[in-house]
């Protein structure tokens, strides 16, 4: 009990270091400014050797030019974390984090920013204790559209295979919705992608979809340093090594999925 | 390839067609096996479109050949291979814009720009539905209705009733971890106050997203995270569809016998601006309607200033049996209903509620009263016919501005009951007749200011209400006392009570660091006028009886007080202490014998509050307070055909001490939630009760007598939700220890009154096709008094209950249901009682029409007749109430 709620300590402080880094950390990306069309919410999970490693719902918001994928779990801790720092500040008194007040096991860590213009995705990341993001060469998109048909959601799909280096992936996509976007790294089929299987063990499937109306909502995406893939694996071996001595990484005692 | 067909397209806005057609031309002459179909795509204002989806099928068919999409500069590519059609289709589907069709011709090049037209976004919606059962952000726990509800459940009380940690009592409280929430929303408006019952009882579950528990809610919004508060408020999150439309439950049932109807229409809308909810509802079926009218979140100062109705004078009749109150309630109950919130500016709200009530009950019940006295036992016996004609006016208008930087809120309600009863009583053949109206208006205002760093509120209370009843007797009653011990014809008393009550105050925050500081200033006036007569009459003569049996009153209360609240908050804990001083000046005036006395008194109160972890939080709550009043009214007033009341009595004192404990256990993971309670009250007075019975006749008046009365309750509840089996279970214990005093026949009577109970409510959905709802109630009541040194001990009541409610889902939309009661009564050396009532329903759901039909056989059994038996003190009462024999009721429900 001991051991859980001091791992449950470092995971909080783990954030609240992360906070203070969003805080101080540049803005230098213009996706932020763009208005959000849509806002899709996916649930998806990984499960390898019959173990569930990930199980999470997901929101991806399209605006003009972009869609980021990104755990609405990860999205509430921070506001949580956040509200608990703006409520300490308007009462004067320390923020009682609350374990339990957070989601923090089979949670998606990661953050994917894709360009439709570009069709490139940026794979963001939390490395030791900043976000790091770099741009993802190795994606392939020769997606093999075939003719079966189902419904999904109510939403009438068309299946797609890929075919990737280490894995299969079967696509289905919704015509009517005329979004090039999809969960994870996916995109490039003609219309949104609805669900995704993976021979690796990942799913996805689209549980909604919102249209903004009002005009308001604008792209949040996290604020991250782009590096070369090369610099990103680096920063990771230095961030494991940094563990292994007992280094100060918020990510300290928590194995990464 | 591709390289050189962009550069031709960008240098399409340069160079003149036929130049760009013969480029073209000459470079597909290369016989690549792709075709490509270039172009822009703009709206009819000539603007770049983006988020488009091109694709390219053949003429007929849904083969995909191609497809594409467009940059930031609306052009697009789309290249497919060399089919066998020479005919093509190419599908435009673009998010705001109306979805276009193009037919082509197959080539290996062509360019296309094509004009669409912008429209509305119709393009499929899903609203996202967190599969969560249960989640948690910050102090708000969010139920996914979804998870929680069955198809058999219509309105939204249905499913609230079995949320883990909720509970809604027999009056449709709503309890949150056994507290009573102190508001209920919808879509994060207040449009009822505490009548929130009209919500639960008419909003289609269908249009709920989620029911929302806001823990530890303060109310206005500018004191959020200053002010204390331990309850929680629930608040109704609505799907986007039901936001966008007028919402609709009509219910229309006939049946017999005698003739039977059902009927209810309600419309209710949700949005941005505008909140309403009109309902017209009559039945005469037993559904009480008047519930729908509870407000089931007082204010303190409606019930100091009298604010609730009450009968000075009264109608004695058998306690209601423990049974569903549509079994044994005879009515004819109307109800009509308005309310509204809108906006008045970007800060104002103004609501306004408006009800209009009207019922004539009839009841027929048989009770046999016996007082278990030292010396001797009377046994009174009535057997009652009655009926009543009821009225009820509730109007309210409200202005409302709550907002982090100013609140304001001013509400006036009126409210107006007219109420007359008959009643005769066959076994000594006594005609009763009692007319008890009620009004009562308020004006009700309460604003919060902020001056830089410090907050002052002004709050002021201000009401009237009048209570002119009588109650008319024949036969004259208490010959001796009151006649002579002569014959004749009949009482009429009269009395009425006016009061007029003010309580306002200034009140001043000031936060320093983890201390909040509140100081309140105020004036209390209550003002109360009393006067009552009784007369005698034979024929048509009205006399005076012997003595003096008139009374005119005037109690004033008039309070200044000083209330300073200190609020400290920590990291996990909280202790607020409030200490109010108060120098009062009372006053007695009856027809010009004079009582005054001029009190200062000092009432504390601490509460503390302590979370453990993240599951277990404790509070400590003590209170003592002390308060006097006068309540003498010298003369005899007739409260009802056999009871007669008199206090001559100086300055009525009490001093109250009270501790209460409580652990509250909450896991929103495992949806487990539990609580425990232990409060001790101690009330000291300087008045005592004494009896006199005169065969059935009861004499009660008031002695100046040291009176303590103890007070012990323990209760304990467990409530797990088991999410994958979709069976809630609920488990509550509760134990309550009563000790007081009465003079009964000249002699002291201490009374000891235990209560145990023990409540089992289960509810499942164990699979699609069938819900199950079973509950149970044991109560132990056990009564002991002493009188001069010897102990009695009274038998004691057991009452045991049973309800199974079950529902199964047949074929084509039918849908069965049954529901089974079972009640058991004893009082030990009488013959245990044992009750069986059934109802058998069966429904059709037509789907697309939204509608139900439904017809239902209730007390199937024709059980006519229910006797029970209950303790009051050392009185056994033995009632039988006369219930609604076997009837046939068909329904068709329609939501929308």
């Amino acid at each position: 009990m001991h051991t859980h709620t001091h791992i449950n300590k470092m995971v909080l402080k783990k954030y609240l270091i992360l906070i203070l880094l969003f805080a101080f950390s540049q803005k230098n990306y213009a996706q932020k400014n763009e208005t959000v069309l849509a806002t899709v919410t996916y649930k998806i999970s990984q499960v390898r050797n019959q173990q569930t490693l990930i199980n999470d719902v997901c929101l991806m918001d399209i605006s003009k030019n972009y869609s980021f994928f990104y755990s609405k779990n990860v999205a509430e801790n921070i506001a949580k974390m956040k509200e608990a720092f703006e409520k300490a500040s308007a009462t004067g008194v320390k923020p009682n984090f609350n374990a339990a007040d957070f989601v923090i096991t089979k949670i998606y860590r990661f953050y994917k920013l894709h360009s439709f213009s570009k069709k490139e995705t940026i794979n963001i990341q939390s490395v030791g204790n900043q976000m790091l993001g770099y741009v993802d060469a190795g994606y392939t998109n020769n997606w093999e559209i075939k003719p079966d048909t189902m419904s999904i959601n109510g939403l009438k799909c068309q299946k797609a295979i890929l075919e990737r280096s280490s894995s299969i992936i079967t696509g289905w996509f919704c015509k009517d919705i005329p979004f090039q976007a999809g969960p994870f790294s996916f995109f490039g089929l003609p219309g949104l992608i609805v669900k995704t299987s993976s021979s690796d063990g990942w799913e996805s499937e689209l549980t909604g979809i919102t249209y903004n109306k009002d005009d308001k909502k604008k792209m949040d995406i996290i604020d991250y340093a782009l590096v070369s893939e090369t610099d990103f694996k680096k920063a990771v071996e230095n961030a494991k090594a940094s563990r292994q001595i007992g280094g100060a990484s918020p990510n300290t005692g928590r194995k990464q999925n | 390839m591709l390289f050189l067909y962009r550069i031709i397209l960008n240098l399409t806005v340069f160079l003149p067609n036929k130049i760009i057609i013969c480029l073209l031309v000459t470079i597909s002459f290369e016989g690549y096996s792709q075709n490509v179909i270039q172009g822009t795509i703009k709206d009819e204002t000539g603007k770049i479109v983006n988020n488009i989806n091109l694709i390219l099928y053949p003429r007929t068919g849904e083969n995909i050949l191609g497809y594409g999409g467009v940059d930031e500069r609306g052009r697009f590519t789309i290249k497919y291979p060399n089919v066998a059609t020479d005919s093509i289709r190419l599908e435009i589907i673009g998010l705001a814009y109306e979805r276009k069709i193009l037919f082509l011709v197959s080539k290996s090049y062509q360019l296309v720009n094509v004009q669409v037209k912008t429209a509305v976004n119709t393009l499929p919606e899903i609203i996202i539905k967190d599969e969560r059962p249960i989640t948690k952000k910050s102090d708000t726990i969010n139920y996914n209705i979804k998870s929680f509800a069955n198809k058999n459940d219509r309105v939204i009380i249905d499913v609230i009733k079995n949320l883990p940690g909720i509970k809604v009592t027999e009056s449709g409280q709503i309890l949150y971890q056994n507290k009573a929430i102190n508001k209920f929303y919808v879509e994060g408006q207040d449009l009822l106050e505490g009548r929130y019952n009209l919500t639960t009882n008419n909003l289609p579950v269908n249009a709920v997203d989620a029911v929302q528990i806001l823990e530890n809610h303060q109310p206005v919004r500018m004191l959020e995270g200053i002010e204390e508060t331990d309850r929680a408020a629930l608040n109704i999150k609505l799907n986007a569809n039901a936001r966008m439309k007028l919402i609709g439950n009509v219910n229309a049932g006939l049946g017999l016998s005698p003739f039977l109807r059902n009927n209810n229409v309600a419309l209710l809308k949700f949005n941005q601006n505008m909140q309403y909810i009109n309902a017209v509802k009559n039945n005469n079926v037993g559904v009480n309607l008047d519930k729908e009218l509870n407000d089931l979140n007082l204010n303190l100062n409606t019930i100091l200033s009298g604010g609730i109705t009450q009968n000075l004078v009264n109608i004695i009749k058998a306690p209601t049996p423990p049974v569903n109150t549509e079994r044994y309630t005879f009515n004819n109950n109307t109800l009509a209903s308005s309310n509204q919130i809108f906006p008045l500016s970007k800060l104002f709200t103004l609501k306004y509620n408006i009800a209009y009530e009207n019922d004539k009950l009839i009841n027929n019940s048989d009770a046999i009263t016996q007082v278990y006295l030292p010396s001797d036992t009377i046994v009174i016996n009535e057997n009652q016919t009655g009926y009543n004609t009821y009225h009820k006016l509730i109007s309210r208008l409200g202005i409302e501005a709550n907002t982090q930087k100013i609140f304001f809120k001013d509400i006036f309600n009126f409210q107006r009951i007219w109420s007359s009863e008959y009643n005769y009583i066959s076994s000594n053949a006594v005609n009763q007749k009692l007319s008890n109206p009620f009004i009562n208006l308020y004006n009700d205002f309460s604003s919060v200011i902020k001056i830089k760093n410090n907050l002052l509120g002004v709050n002021s209370y201000i009401s009237y209400s009048d209570l002119p009843q009588y109650l008319n007797v024949t036969p004259g009653q208490y010959k001796k006392l009151l006649n002579n011990d002569q014959e004749y014809d009949g009482l009429l008393q009269k009395i009425q009570s006016r009061t007029f009550f003010l309580n306002n105050s200034v009140s001043f925050g000031k936060k320093i660091n983890k201390l909040y500081v509140n100081n309140k200033l105020g004036v209390l006036a209550n003002l109360q006028h009393l006067n009552n007569n009784l007369d005698l009459f034979t024929g048509d003569v009205i006399f005076s009886p012997t003595g003096s049996f008139q009374n005119d009153i005037e109690r004033n209360q008039l309070k200044l007080y000083n209330e300073t609240a200190l609020t400290y908050r920590m990291k996990k804990a909280s202790i607020v202490t409030i200490l109010n001083i108060s120098p009062t000046h009372l006053s007695n005036n009856d027809r010009g014998i004079k009582q005054s006395e001029n009190e200062i008194f000092f009432n504390y109160s601490i509460r503390s509050k302590y979370d453990i972890n993240q599951f277990f939080t404790n509070s400590l709550n003590i209170t003592v307070q002390r308060d006097a009043t006068y309540m003498s009214n010298a003369s005899f007033v007739l409260q009802n055909y056999r009871s007669l009341v008199s206090y001559e009595i100086p300055l009525y004192k009490t001093w109250d001490k009270s501790i209460n404990y409580s652990l509250n256990y909450k896991n929103i993971v495992t949806a487990m939630f539990a609580n425990l309670g232990i409060s001790f009250s101690r009330k000291n007075s300087n008045i005592l009760m004494k009896s006199k019975f005169d065969q059935d006749l009861i004499t009660q008046t008031a002695i100046v007598q040291d009176n303590p009365s103890d007070k012990l309750n323990f209760s304990g509840n467990v409530n797990k939700y088991y999410l994958s089996i979709k069976t809630g279970i609920d488990i509550g214990v509760n134990y309550a220890f009563t000790k007081f005093k009465e003079i009964q026949q000249g002699a002291i009577n201490n009374f000891l009154n235990k209560t145990s109970k023990l409540t089992v409510r289960i509810n499942t959905q164990p699979n699609k096709w069938l819900v199950l709802n079973h509950s149970l109630e044991f109560t132990r009541y056990k009564n002991t008094s002493k009188q001069n040194g010897n102990y009695i001990e009274y038998d004691p009541v057991h009452f045991f209950n049973q309800n199974c409610n079950l529902k199964a889902s047949l074929f084509n939309d039918y849908t069965a249901k049954l529901n089974l009661e079972h009640y058991y009564n004893d009082a030990k050396y009488l013959k245990p009682v044992n009750y069986f009532f059934a109802d058998f329903g069966i429904q059709k759901t037509l789907k697309k029409q939204k509608i139900d039909l439904s017809a239902t056989l209730s007390n199937i059994f024709n059980v006519k007749n229910y006797t029970s038996y209950s303790y009051t003190n050392n009185y056994l009462l033995n009632s039988n109430y006369t219930l609604r024999g076997r009837t046939l009721l068909f329904k068709a429900d329609f939501q929308f």
